[in-house]
């Protein structure tokens, strides 16, 4: 299961985004906003389940795109089954279910509570506590930790061949990745001591000050939160204080899942833009650098019109087309200026489309230098339309897998 | 538009990933100075700032000339929380020992929402120093941005007393000041994109603050292609013309107009759901960074008058 196969091109040593679908456990899709990371996503899930593996799509992105594409209404916490139709209408066949979600913060808090608080006591004092409501809520930065709680889950539950997570943009992605570690660390034991211990003695935490070598720690911070919130901090964590063996358990169980070659791949998804593959190349750095294992590329929105050369004369298209296209136009009532107009429309719409196809392709090549000799890039061609729908996933899903029939 | 942006001391730039926001900051930031005006370009705690893509200099904390009238800083959360802490703790040799204390960093680290209440200060900082005449700030994706204004929220709810209370009504009285502050949303002629701006000014309604400027829609290609050449076009489609090359060009007018189709659709939407419409700003061809966003800037320039 590890050695990877021979991808679509028949180099050996390079695992292929087909080998990553077909064989892997765990795909993260990463990459800056705008570049169809979601529908990539979606995508992958489809073929997983086209090829018979039991799929689980998860979206963190707070701009919950995924449910269009894949035609539900909307998406929650709770896995959803992508409709049999949907496959059978689109006339392909899944040979294993797919679902998906889209992770919600606060609910999955909730029920890591719920599950691994010892009584109910501390069940409710933790889920009444003003801060663990605010915190679980509001607050940006939960949503990292708890997306590593889900798939931390889902992972375990059994039920999935394959999960695909798709990530917020860039610079969150990289919150995300760290996570779990900044968690662990937190939770590290000496610093729970620190915060408990005034509780555990049954003293109130403002007796920090006279207690030596923590109460310069505790002025500096009541001097930036106040005294009241650290206090409602320490019975928040106090509350806590039975479940950090299992939240930390759980954090490090995640930070391994992310970098064992076994079981997971991270897909860099991009388009062709500059700026986005100035981001993919720094993230490439980023997984290296934090052990994970990456390789694979996905360049949306590359244009297709790159061959394209003007003439001596800068004409793109040829005397005969251009000839074809006034023919058509007069034929249909154009006087012969209106004719030559769309005649010039064309060629600009076309010589405009060959620049920028060009500069998508030299930027490809530069990625493909930054990436190594063992990455796999895949190139999906700009589409006509935008990607809302099945159908518009199916036809991503032969781009990037030309060598399968859906 | 630039008349009004020319009264804020604050504007706030947010949009899905890719719309061009950090583009369309500086091309505000380029034209707000041509005006005469005294300009920040920030952005919050950014990994990879794209202001460097543009003005080809890494945004630090301290703000930095990059142009006449013009300053840029990457405001990112140690900095952030060292002038925060330098506010609260006279001594700089204390406020090095905060900083450099593990439990200290555990705990700001892992305190959701300790983050975005530091960086928020600076903002505030910053508009209340007097030093520039506009901070524009580019912020992280909407879904994100929203988070961060959401938490002065929470802030309100969670401390009934002390100095984040405080601090925290502070921001959300400047946040909140229609004749201050802006927020623009920025959105490209996209379904998805449309979607999540229309959701954003949406929250952002419901949270109270800051004001939304208005929605404007880059990268709009403009009318479509005439009725009449249209139907010349699908006329030469359907034919399947001998020339190849007259196929591909009949392929990328059709790109052509299938974008300006979609940005029909999203003015429409976009009026619909708001009661406003959006500001188209031009697709503008030619070059990357600075190139475009002086094209922009220009066109700021010429719209406003």
């Amino acid at each position: 299961m590890s050695a990877p196969m021979p991808d679509s091109r028949g180099r050996r040593g390079v695992e292929s985004l087909e080998d990553a679908v077909r064989t892997r456990r765990l795909i993260v899709c990463v990459g800056s906003g705008g570049v169809g990371k979601t529908t990539t996503a979606a995508a992958l899930g489809i073929r997983a389940a086209l090829l018979g593996r039991r799929a689980l799509v998860i979206t963190i992105d707070p701009a919950r795109r995924l449910a269009n594409s894949l035609g539900l209404s909307e998406l929650g916490n709770e896995e959803k089954e992508i409709p049999a139709s949907k496959f059978h209408d689109a006339g392909v066949l899944a040979r294993a279910p797919l679902r998906a979600m889209m992770l919600d913060t606060r609910k999955t808090f909730d029920e890591l509570i719920l599950r691994l608080a010892p009584d109910e006591a501390a069940r409710r004092r933790i889920l009444e506590n003003r801060v663990y409501r605010q915190l679980a809520d509001n607050l940006a930065a939960s949503q990292e930790y708890m997306a590593s709680e889900k798939l931390w889950d889902v992972y375990h539950s059994g039920a999935y061949d394959l999960i695909v997570l798709d990530t917020p943009p860039m610079k969150n992605a990289l919150d995300f990745l760290e996570a779990s570690g900044r968690l662990t660390r937190f939770l590290d034991d000496k610093i729970m001591k620190w915060f408990l211990s005034p509780y555990d003695e049954g003293r109130v935490f403002g007796k920090r000050i006279v207690l030596g070598t923590g109460s310069i720690v505790f002025r500096l911070l009541s001097s930036i939160f106040g005294r009241e919130f650290l206090d409602e901090l320490s019975e928040f964590f106090l509350a806590f204080k039975d479940l950090y063996r299992g939240f930390r358990d759980r954090s490090e169980g995640v930070a391994r899942l992310l970098r064992d070659p076994a079981t997971t791949r991270f897909v860099v998804v991009c388009s062709p833009e500059e700026a986005s593959m100035d981001d993919a190349v720094f993230f490439t750095g980023q997984l290296r650098e934090r052990g994970m294992p990456g390789g694979l590329f996905i360049v949306n929105q590359v244009g297709r019109y790159g061959e394209v050369e003007a003439d001596s004369r800068g004409h793109v298209v040829d005397a005969a087309g251009r000839a074809e296209a006034v023919a058509v136009a007069e034929g249909d009532g154009a006087s012969p200026a209106e004719a030559a107009r769309f005649a010039l429309d064309l060629e600009r719409a076309l010589a405009d489309a060959a620049v920028r196809s060009r500069d998508d392709s030299r930027r490809i090549a530069s990625l493909a230098r930054a990436a190594g000799p063992r990455a796999a890039i895949q190139e999906v061609p700009r589409l006509p339309s935008e990607v809302f729908d099945f159908s518009g996933l199916l036809e991503i899903d032969r781009h990037l897998f030309p060598g399968l029939r859906s | 538009m630039l008349d009004t942006f020319e009264k804020r001391r604050l504007i706030f730039v947010t949009g899905k990933g890719g719309t061009g926001k950090s583009t369309f900051t500086s091309a505000l930031g380029l034209a707000l100075a041509g005006r005469g005006r005294s300009v920040l370009l920030a952005e919050v705690d950014s990994a990879r700032p794209a202001l460097e893509s543009v003005f080809g200099r890494r945004p630090e904390f301290q703000p930095s000339p990059v142009a006449p009238g013009i300053e840029i800083a990457n405001i990112d959360f140690l900095g952030a929380l060292h002038a925060y802490l330098a506010e609260v703790v006279p001594v700089e040799r204390v406020v090095q020992l905060i900083l450099k204390n593990r439990i200290v960093q555990y705990f700001l680290q892992a305190t959701p929402g300790a983050r975005e209440l530091v960086l928020l200060s600076r903002i505030h900082a910053l508009v209340r120093g007097g030093r520039y005449d506009t901070l524009v700030v580019d912020l992280p994706a909407s879904g994100h941005a929203y988070a961060l204004f959401k938490t002065l929220e929470s802030v309100r709810r969670l401390f009934q007393v002390g100095p984040l209370r405080k601090r925290g009504e502070e921001i959300s009285e400047t946040i909140s000041d229609p004749h201050g502050t802006s927020l623009v949303l920025l959105t490209i002629p996209e379904e998805m994109s449309v979607n999540e701006v229309l959701e954003t000014a949406r929250h952002i309604g419901r949270l109270g603050f800051p004001p939304i400027e208005g929605i404007l829609l880059n990268r709009d290609p403009g009318p479509r292609p005439s009725p009449r050449e249209r139907r010349w076009l699908q006329a030469v489609r359907e034919r399947g013309p001998r020339s190849a090359r007259l196929a591909l060009a009949a392929d990328a007018l059709g790109d052509l107009d299938a974008a300006a189709q979609r940005a029909e659709v999203a003015r429409r939407r976009i009026e619909e759901e708001t009661g406003r419409a959006p500001l188209s700003v031009p697709l503008l061809s030619g070059g990357e960074g600075l190139e475009t966003a002086r094209h922009l800037a220009g066109w700021l320039q010429g719209e406003g008058s």
